[in-house]
C-alpha cells in the first residue's frame, strides 16, 4: 500500500483501518469493536480486546522460538561495560521481578514509580509492571526531590523502584537519597522502595521501606503475563506543565501496542531481527516507546545506552555504538547532532567507525534545523528523517514512511501526517488556514491508537488544555504550516512568536535563517520590547568551535544582512548578541522563556531541569556589557537578574546543584569566585582582577584592588538584622560555672574595645600580635580585634612549651603577647603566664604583654611590660572604626610544624581567606539561621580560626566555644553540652571520637542528642570503626558525617561531603568543594587521570584561601609546596580516587606524622632528642594507635658512654626534652635503643622499614638489598617485637 | 445563571463546548438532534441556543424556524449557529431564519464565547 492510500483510508474509515492493523499483534482475546467513546469524551481503542505489553515484548517471541535471540544490549559508555540479554534471559528477569512486586502487594491498577538511570533494570522494571497490570510511571532519573515528590503525590504509587546511583559523564548522581528526600516531602506514603544496588562503593542510609532488588528477585516466584483490557492504562508519563502541578499522560495498552507495531514496520522500516537504537532516556516518551516497547514488540534488538553523544569519551561515541552492535536504524534528538557537529565539524569521528549497518537516521524531540539536517546527511550518507511527535501522542504525528513509499525529504519539514491524524492548521479564530499559512497545528478527533487517553486524575485539565480551544479538535500547542504538497512544517511552541509592528514572526523561522550563517553553531531568537514596533527580535548566537575569534561585529552585520535577505526588512533584526553557550534543559531544549524574561528585566525562576545555571550568569554579563533590553536602562539590572542565580549557588543544597556549580567553578574559576565574592560580602572597594597567578614565583593574588575589613563582614553587617542573636556561646571548663552568651551587639562592643586597647598600647596596622590564650572568649575577641585594626594575629596553641612559643614570637617579631594568668584543662590548672615569662626572656621584639584574668592565680607582672587587660579595657572607648585593608593585606600567621627544622609561619591574607572560609562553612555544615554550631577544636589551630571564629561569624551563625576537655568531669561532657545547647552541627576530631568510643556507651545514651543534624570530622581521615561508632551512636544514623580534609596551608576545607547532598562513604573525604581542583600525581610528576587510581594529592588551580607564603621565607614556601610538581600545589598527602571519583586520603607521603590530629614533623622531634648528651642519632616514625590514630616511636642510637645508662631513665629524659622543646603532644610512645638505623648506601634513612615493623607488618618490608647493613633489620625486629603483643 | 441549550450530534463538540461554557458560568443543556432540541427549548426556555445545522431527524434550519415562530421563545431566546456549512448562501439562509450569529466549523472556543457574551449583554 502506498502512503497516500493508507492515509486516505485511515481518515475515511479509521475504524476499519485500525481493526486491520490490530491483527498484526497478538491478543489474548481479539477485539470485535474498534473504537468507543465514553460520555466523558475519552476514546478507547479496541475496547473488548485483551493483551499484555510484557507478553508482546517477551513471551510471544519465546513462544515463537526466538528465545535465544538478542533482545537487549546494555552499553555503558561511562562504565565501559556491555551486557547482552536474550529474550529468554529478559523473560526470567522480568517475570521474577514481576513476581517480586506481586509479593510486595502490587496488584493490577496499582502505580509503581520507576526512578532509575539508563540501565537494563529500568526496562525490566517497566516490563515487570506491565506484566502484572501495574501502572508504571517512570520519572527521569536526576529530577530533583521536589519534582519527584510532586509526582509521588499525583500518581500515589505503592512502590518505587530505584537504583542507588547513576553516572553521568564524570559525575555520580545519587538517586537513593533523592528518593528518600522526596518520600519525606510527599504527602502520599509509599509502602516499599525496591533499590537496585549498583555497587559503586557508595553507602546509603538504609530505610525501613527499602527492599533490595536482587534479593527480591532471587527469591520471587516468576509471574505470568496477565490478560489486560486494551483500554487498561499501561503507564503514566509526566510532562512538564507550566502551572507547577505535573501533567500525567495516561497511555492505554492495546491501542498503544497497535500504534507502535505499525510505526516500526511502516515509519522506521525495520524488520524483526534488526537492531534498533533510540539514543534517548527511558524517562522520556521516546525511551518508553522506542527503547522499550516498540522495538521489543517488533522483535528488534534494542539498546540501552548509558552515555552522551560527546565526551563519553568523544564525539565518536554514537558511531562506536553503531559499529559495536550493528545498528540498523537509529533515532536521536537534533540537539545530539548539534553537539556532535560542534565538536566534530568535519565528521572525522564518523569516518573512524564502520557504520555501514545503519539504514536510516531518525531525528525528533525538537524541530531539526536545515543546517543540522544537511550536516547529518552529508556525513552519514543515508536518509536522515526528521519527524514530529509529542509525549501526548506516544508515537509519530508527522513522519516519513521508510516501510511504505519514502517521501522525498524536505528540509525543515517533519514530513506528512501519520495515518489517523487529520491535521489542519487553524487560526486564532479557529478557521482552517490555507497552504503555507502559519497557525496552530490541530488534529480532528478521534486520534489514532496509542494517543494518550487522558491526564491522570485530571480529565478536566485534559479537556481544558487540549480539547476545548477548538471544539472537535486536538490542539497540539505547536505552531506550524502545511505546504502545497501536504508537507507539515513545525515552527515551534505557540508562544515562540514575535509580533513586530503587527506582523507575527516565528522565532523558529528566524532561527532557521540565523543558523545558516556558516560560523553559527546554534542560536535562539527572542522578542525584545520596542517602543515603536511593539517587539523586535534579538538573536542570541553561539559561534562554532574554532570560530570564536571570528570578529564579532562582522558576524553581527552578516547575520543582520542574512535575515534581511531571507525574511525581509520586516523582521527588523538589528540586535545580535554573541554568547558562549545557551541556557538549556537537560533534555536539550533551549530556555527561550527564561531568555525572554531576562532581557525584559522580568523576574524569572530557574527551571529545575536547567542543565547549567551558570550559563545564565554569562548571558547576564554579556547583556549588561552590550546594554541589551532592560540592561540598557536600569543600572541595577545586573544585580537584580543575578539574584535568583546567586541565591542558588552560594548554598549548595542538592547534588545536581553541586555538580553544576562544581563544573562552573572548574571551567571558569575566576568568574565563579567573582560572583561568590561580589554577592555575599561587603566591600569598601571592588577588585580590579579576581586572580593573578604566577606559578614560577608561587605568588597568588586574589581580588587585587579590593578594600575591606573582615570584621565588618563578620560582625558589623549582622548588627541590623542579628544584633541580639547570640554570636558566641562560651561553655567553661567547669560545668558548674555559668556560660556566656555573647550577642553580635556585645561581640561588636568587646572587639571594638579590645581593638582600642591594642591601639593604646602602640599596635598599628601590620604589627604582629601573638595570642597565647586558653579557650576563653577573650581569645576570639583578641583575634577579631587584631583584624579590626589591621594587626596580624599569630595565635599560638596554649599547650605549646615556652621554647615553642618563643621561637614563634621571634620568627614573626611580635610586638605584643596576649595571655592569661592561667588556664583550666579538666581538673588541672596551668600556669600559662609562667610559660610566657620564660618564653619572653628570649624575645626582644615584645614590648607589651596583656594579661587577662582567668584562674586568679598569683602571678608575676613585669613592670613596664605586663598590663592587666581589665584595667586597659576601662581606659578606652567602645567604638573603633575598622581599618581599611587591601585584599592581600596579611590577616594572620599560623605556625605549622613542617617536616624539617623550624616551624613554618603560614601567612593568610584578608579577602581570599574571608571568601573561602565563609563559603566552605556554609556548605560543609549546611548552617541554617537558628542553628547552634559547635566545633570542639582549639582556636590555636587552623580549624578554630576558620570554623570557630571566621567562617561561622561571617555567616551570622551562633558558634560555641568550649574551654574544657571531653573527659571532664566525665566522658559524657561533649554530649552534655550538645543537649544543653541543642547543638545542630558538631565538628570534632577522630582522636576524640576514638577516645570517647572506648568509654561506656551510657555516657552517650544519657543525653538527648536529637538536635544534631550534621557531624563533622577533622584532623586526619577517620577510620571506619570510629566512623561507624560516630554514625550509629551520636548521629543515630540520621546525621551525615562530613569527613573533611584540609590543612593549615589551605585555610579552609578542601575535600568533604556536603551533608544531605553528597552520599557519604566511610574513610572517604569524597568530593572537592567547588573551586577546588584536586589531582593525583605519580612520582614523576605526571597527572594520573581516570578513576580507581592513587597518587600524590595536588591542587591544580589556586583557591582564595591558600596560604600566600611562609612568613619571612618565601623560598621555603615555594620549595615545600610548589617545587615537587610543576605549577600545582603539593599537599604532601597521598590519596586514592575510587571508581566514582571519591577521594580517600591515605596519609602523609613525606615525614610528617599526624598524632591526635596534630601534624608533627619528625625532624624537629629528632632534633630535640639529639640534643640529649647521651644520644648519637635518632629516627622517628609513626605507627597506628587505636586512640591517637598514630603514635610516635623513636629509634635511638646512643653514644658509647650512654650505653651504660639505665634505659628507662633515659627514655624519661628524652620525653621530657621533647615536652619542653615541642610540647607533650610529641612525646614518644615507644623508644627503642638500637645499634644502628636502616640506611641506604647514600645515607638515607629507610623509615619505611621501621614503620612496617612497628605496625606489625614485618613481612611486608620488601627489598632490603640496598641497605648498607641489612642485618640491622633483624635487630630492629627483635627490639620492636615485645611492643607488638 | 444564563441557560444555554447546545444542540449538536458530534460528541467531541458537545464535550468541549459544554465543558467551557460551564467553566464560564453558564447553565448548559444538551440536545443531540433537532427533535430533542425543540422539546428541550419548549421546556427550559433557554436564553440562548447553540445550534448545529447538519443533524439527524430534524435539521438545524427546522429548529431555527420553530424557535423564530414560537410566541414566547422568539422574544426570549437567541440562536447562534455553528456549522461546517461554509457557503455564503447557507449563512444568509440562517440569518434570514432568525439566527443572531453564524460561526463556521472549525471554530475557536474563544470566538464562540465572545459571540455568546455579546448577545447576552445586548439582550439585558
Amino acid at each position: 500500500m502506498s502512503y497516500k492510500d493508507a492515509y486516505q483510508k485511515s481518515i475515511e474509515q479509521p475504524e476499519e483501518f485500525w481493526m486491520q492493523e490490530s491483527k498484526n499483534i497478538k491478543w489474548f482475546k481479539a477485539p470485535t469493536q474498534a473504537l468507543e467513546q465514553t460520555p466523558e469524551g475519552i476514546y478507547h481503542w479496541f475496547p473488548d480486546g485483551e493483551t499484555n505489553l510484557s507478553y508482546l515484548c517477551i513471551d510471544q517471541h519465546v513462544e515463537d522460538g526466538f528465545g535465544d535471540e538478542l533482545a537487549l544490549v546494555y552499553d555503558s559508555a561511562v562504565r565501559q561495560k556491555q551486557v547482552k540479554y536474550t529474550y529468554n534471559e529478559v523473560l526470567e528477569k522480568v517475570s521474577k521481578l514481576a513476581g517480586g512486586l506481586r509479593e510486595l502487594g502490587v496488584e493490577k491498577g496499582d502505580r509503581v514509580i520507576i526512578y532509575m538511570p539508563m540501565i537494563s533494570h529500568s526496562l525490566f522494571s517497566m516490563l515487570a509492571c506491565a506484566r502484572i497490570g501495574a501502572i508504571h510511571s517512570v520519572v527521569f532519573g536526576g529530577f530533583a526531590p521536589d519534582e519527584l515528590a510532586m509526582r509521588i503525590d499525583d500518581a500515589q504509587p505503592k512502590v518505587i523502584i530505584t537504583a542507588t546511583s547513576g553516572i553521568e559523564v564524570d559525575r555520580l548522581i545519587a538517586y537513593k537519597p533523592m528518593v528518600d528526600e522526596a518520600i519525606e516531602k510527599a504527602k502520599h506514603k509509599v509502602e516499599k522502595v525496591v533499590v537496585f544496588n549498583r555497587k559503586l562503593g557508595v553507602e546509603f542510609e538504609h530505610k525501613p521501606y527499602d527492599v533490595d532488588y536482587l534479593e527480591l528477585t532471587d527469591k520471587a516466584k516468576p509471574a505470568d503475563a496477565v490478560p489486560l483490557k486494551s483500554k487498561d492504562p499501561s503507564y503514566i508519563l509526566y510532562t512538564s506543565g507550566t502551572t507547577g502541578s505535573p501533567k500525567g499522560v495516561v497511555r492505554d495498552t492495546g491501542g498503544y501496542a497497535v500504534g507502535l507495531k505499525y510505526s516500526m514496520e511502516n515509519i522506521y522500516g525495520t524488520k524483526p531481527g534488526d537492531t534498533f537504537w533510540a539514543a534517548s532516556d527511558v524517562g522520556w516518551v521516546v525511551g518508553h516507546s522506542y527503547i522499550v516497547y516498540a522495538p521489543m514488540i517488533h522483535r528488534n534488538t534494542t539498546i540501552i545506552y548509558e552515555g552522551k553523544p560527546i565526551k563519553t569519551p568523544d564525539a565518536g561515541a554514537f558511531w562506536r555504538v553503531v559499529e559495536d552492535h550493528k545498528v540498523n536504524v537509529m533515532f536521536t534528538a537534533p540537539t545530539a547532532f548539534r553537539a556532535i557537529k560542534k565538536e566534530d565539524p568535519d565528521g572525522e569521528f564518523i569516518k573512524k567507525y564502520d557504520i555501514s549497518s545503519l539504514k536510516y537516521q531518525f531525528l525528533a524531540g525538537e524541530r531539526c534545523d536545515e543546517t543540522t539536517l544537511k550536516w547529518a546527511q552529508k556525513h552519514l550518507q543515508i536518509p536522515v528523517i526528521d519527524h514530529w511527535w509529542q509525549t501526548e501522542s506516544g508515537w509519530s504525528i508527522v513522519a516519513n514512511y521508510m516501510g511504505l513509499d519514502p517521501l522525498p525529504v524536505k528540509p525543515g519539514s517533519a514530513g506528512k501526517p501519520v495515518p489517523g491524524y487529520d491535521i489542519e492548521i487553524l487560526s486564532e479564530e479557529g478557521e482552517s488556514l490555507p497552504a503555507n499559512t502559519e497557525g496552530y497545528i490541530c488534529s480532528k478527533l478521534p486520534l489514532p491508537p496509542g494517543f494518550m487517553q487522558t491526564l491522570w486524575n485530571n480529565h478536566e485539565r485534559y479537556k481544558n488544555g487540549y480539547l476545548s480551544k477548538f471544539p472537535g479538535y486536538y490542539f497540539s500547542g505547536d505552531g506550524g504550516y502545511i505546504d502545497e504538497e501536504g508537507y507539515v512544517f513545525i515552527t515551534g511552541r505557540i508562544d515562540d512568536v514575535i509580533n513586530v509592528s503587527g506582523h507575527r514572526l516565528s522565532t523558529a523561522a528566524l532561527e532557521e535563517v540565523v543558523s545558516k550563517h556558516p560560523s553559527v553553531a546554534e542560536c535562539a531568537v527572542v522578542g525584545l520590547k520596542d517602543e515603536l514596533k511593539g517587539e523586535v527580535p534579538l538573536a542570541i548566537v553561539v559561534p562554532k568551535m574554532g570560530e570564536e575569534d571570528y570578529e564579532s561585529y562582522k558576524m553581527e552585520t552578516e547575520i543582520v544582512q542574512l535575515v534581511r535577505d531571507k525574511i525581509g526588512p520586516i523582521a527588523a533584526l538589528k540586535n545580535v548578541v554573541i554568547v558562549k553557550r545557551l541556557p538549556k534543559t537537560r533534555s536539550g531544549k533551549t530556555l527561550r522563556r527564561t531568555l525572554r524574561k531576562l532581557v525584559a528585566g522580568e523576574s524569572y525562576n530557574l527551571p529545575s531541569t536547567i542543565e547549567d545555571p551558570m550559563v545564565i550568569s554569562e548571558i547576564i554579563e554579556t547583556f549588561s556589557q552590550q546594554k541589551i533590553g532592560a540592561f540598557s536602562k536600569n543600572k541595577d539590572q545586573v544585580t537584580q537578574s543575578l539574584k535568583a542565580l546567586t541565591k542558588s549557588y552560594y548554598n549548595i543544597d542538592s547534588l545536581a546543584k553541586y555538580m553544576d556549580v562544581y563544573r562552573i567553578s572548574q571551567n571558569d574559576p575566576e568568574n565563579f569566585w567573582n560572583t561568590i565574592a561580589e554577592r555575599n560580602f561587603e566591600w569598601k572597594k571592588k577588585w580590579d582582577t579576581v586572580l593573578k597567578w604566577n606559578p614560577e614565583e608561587a605568588r597568588a593574588t586574589w581580588f587585587e584592588g579590593a578594600q575591606l575589613n573582615i570584621t565588618e563582614n563578620a560582625i558589623d553587617r549582622h548588627l541590623k538584622t542579628r544584633g541580639n542573636k547570640t554570636a558566641i556561646i562560651w561553655e567553661p571548663n567547669n560545668p558548674e560555672e555559668k556560660e556566656q552568651r555573647i550577642s553580635y551587639k556585645e561581640l561588636s562592643e568587646r572587639v571594638n574595645r579590645m581593638a582600642n586597647v591594642l591601639k593604646a598600647n602602640g599596635i598599628q596596622k601590620g604589627d604582629r600580635v601573638c595570642i597565647y590564650l586558653p579557650m576563653i572568649p577573650e581569645l576570639a575577641v583578641a583575634t577579631l580585634a587584631c583584624a579590626r585594626i589591621g594587626a596580624v594575629h599569630s595565635v599560638v596553641f596554649a599547650g605549646f612549651s615556652a621554647s615553642a612559643l618563643a621561637s614563634r614570637v621571634n620568627d614573626s617579631d611580635c610586638k605584643m603577647v596576649i595571655t592569661s594568668d592561667g588556664s583550666y584543662r579538666g581538673s588541672k590548672s596551668i600556669d600559662l603566664k609562667g610559660i610566657v615569662d620564660e618564653a619572653l626572656e628570649t624575645t626582644p621584639s615584645v614590648e607589651t604583654c596583656l594579661v587577662t584574668k582567668r584562674t586568679f592565680a598569683k602571678i608575676d607582672m613585669k613592670k613596664g611590660r605586663d598590663a592587666w587587660l581589665h584595667d586597659e579595657l576601662k581606659k578606652v572607648d567602645k567604638n573603633c572604626a575598622p581599618e581599611v585593608m587591601d585584599a592581600e593585606d596579611m590577616l594572620f600567621i599560623l605556625y605549622t610544624s613542617g617536616s624539617t627544622g623550624t616551624p613554618k609561619g603560614m601567612v593568610h591574607t584578608t579577602a581570599g581567606y574571608m571568601v573561602y572560609s565563609a563559603f566552605s562553612f556554609k556548605n560543609v555544615f549546611q548552617y541554617q539561621e537558628n542553628d547552634v554550631y559547635w566545633c570542639t577544636a582549639d582556636i590555636g589551630w587552623i580549624t578554630g580560626h576558620s570554623y570557630i571564629v571566621y567562617g561561622p561569624l561571617l555567616n551570622g551563625a551562633t558558634t560555641l566555644m568550649f574551654e574544657g576537655v571531653p573527659s571532664y568531669p566525665d566522658y559524657g561532657r561533649f554530649w552534655d553540652i550538645v543537649e544543653k545547647y541543642k547543638v545542630n552541627q558538631f565538628y570534632t576530631a577522630p582522636t576524640a571520637i576514638r577516645a570517647l568510643a572506648k568509654q561506656d556507651i551510657e555516657f552517650v545514651n544519657k543525653y538527648d542528642l536529637s538536635s544534631l543534624k550534621v557531624l563533622g570530622s577533622v584532623g586526619e581521615p577517620i577510620n571506619e570503626e570510629a566512623w561507624n561508632w560516630y554514625n550509629e551512636n551520636i548521629g543515630k544514623k540520621t546525621c551525615p558525617i562530613v569527613d573533611t580534609w584540609w590543612q593549615t596551608e589551605t585555610g579552609g576545607i578542601m575535600i568533604s561531603p556536603i551533608p544531605f547532598v553528597t552520599p557519604t562513604k566511610p574513610t572517604y573525604a569524597t568530593l572537592p568543594l567547588p573551586g577546588i581542583q584536586p589531582s593525583l600525581m605519580d612520582e614523576k610528576g605526571n597527572e594520573i587521570e581516570g578513576n580507581s587510581v592513587s597518587g600524590r594529592l595536588c591542587i591544580k588551580h589556586p583557591w582564595p584561601s591558600m596560604a600566600r607564603t611562609v612568613y619571612g621565607n618565601h623560598q621555603r614556601y615555594k620549595d615545600t609546596y610548589f617545587s615537587a610538581f610543576e605549577n600545582v600545589y603539593f599537599t604532601g598527602d597521598g590519596a586514592l580516587r575510587d571508581e566514582v571519583g571519591y577521594y580517600r586520603i591515605t596519609g602523609r607521603v613525606d615525614d610528617v606524622i599526624i598524632v591526635s590530629g596534630h601534624n608533627l614533623g619528625t625532624a624537629p622531634i629528632e632534633d630535640a632528642i639529639n640534643e640529649h648528651p647521651a644520644v648519637a642519632e635518632s629516627a622517628i616514625i609513626g605507627f597506628p594507635h587505636n586512640v591517637k590514630g598514630n603514635a610516635l616511636a623513636g629509634f635511638v642510637i646512643l653514644k658509647n658512654d650512654g650505653e651504660s645508662r639505665n634505659k628507662e631513665n633515659l627514655s624519661k629524659e628524652i620525653n621530657q626534652l621533647i615536652s619542653s622543646k615541642i610540647g607533650p603532644i610529641a612525646k614518644l610512645d615507644r623508644i627503642h635503643f638500637v645499634s644502628g638505623l636502616p640506611k641506604t648506601r647514600s645515607g638515607k634513612i629507610m623509615r619505611r622499614i621501621m614503620r612496617k615493623i612497628s605496625a606489625g607488618e614485618a613481612d611486608q618490608i620488601g627489598d632490603v638489598s640496598t641497605l648498607l647493613d641489612p642485618s640491622i633489620v633483624e635487630e630492629i625486629k627483635e627490639k620492636v617485637e615485645p611492643f607488638l603483643k | 445563571m444564563k441557560k444555554i441549550l447546545l444542540v449538536d450530534d458530534e460528541p467531541n463538540i458537545i464535550m468541549a463546548v459544554e465543558y467551557t461554557l460551564r467553566k464560564n458560568n453558564y447553565e448548559v443543556f444538551i440536545a443531540r438532534d433537532g427533535e430533542e432540541a425543540i422539546a428541550l427549548a419548549e421546556k427550559l426556555r433557554p436564553n440562548l441556543v447553540i445550534l448545529d445545522i447538519m443533524m439527524p431527524k430534524v435539521d438545524g434550519y427546522e429548529v431555527l424556524e420553530y424557535l423564530s415562530d414560537h410566541d414566547t421563545l422568539k422574544n426570549t431566546t437567541q440562536t447562534v449557529i455553528i456549522s461546517a456549512k461554509q457557503k455564503e448562501s447557507d449563512v444568509d439562509k440562517a440569518i434570514e431564519l432568525g439566527a443572531k450569529a453564524y460561526i463556521k466549523k472549525p471554530f475557536s472556543m474563544k470566538k464562540l464565547l465572545n459571540t455568546i457574551s455579546e448577545l447576552i449583554i445586548q439582550k439585558s
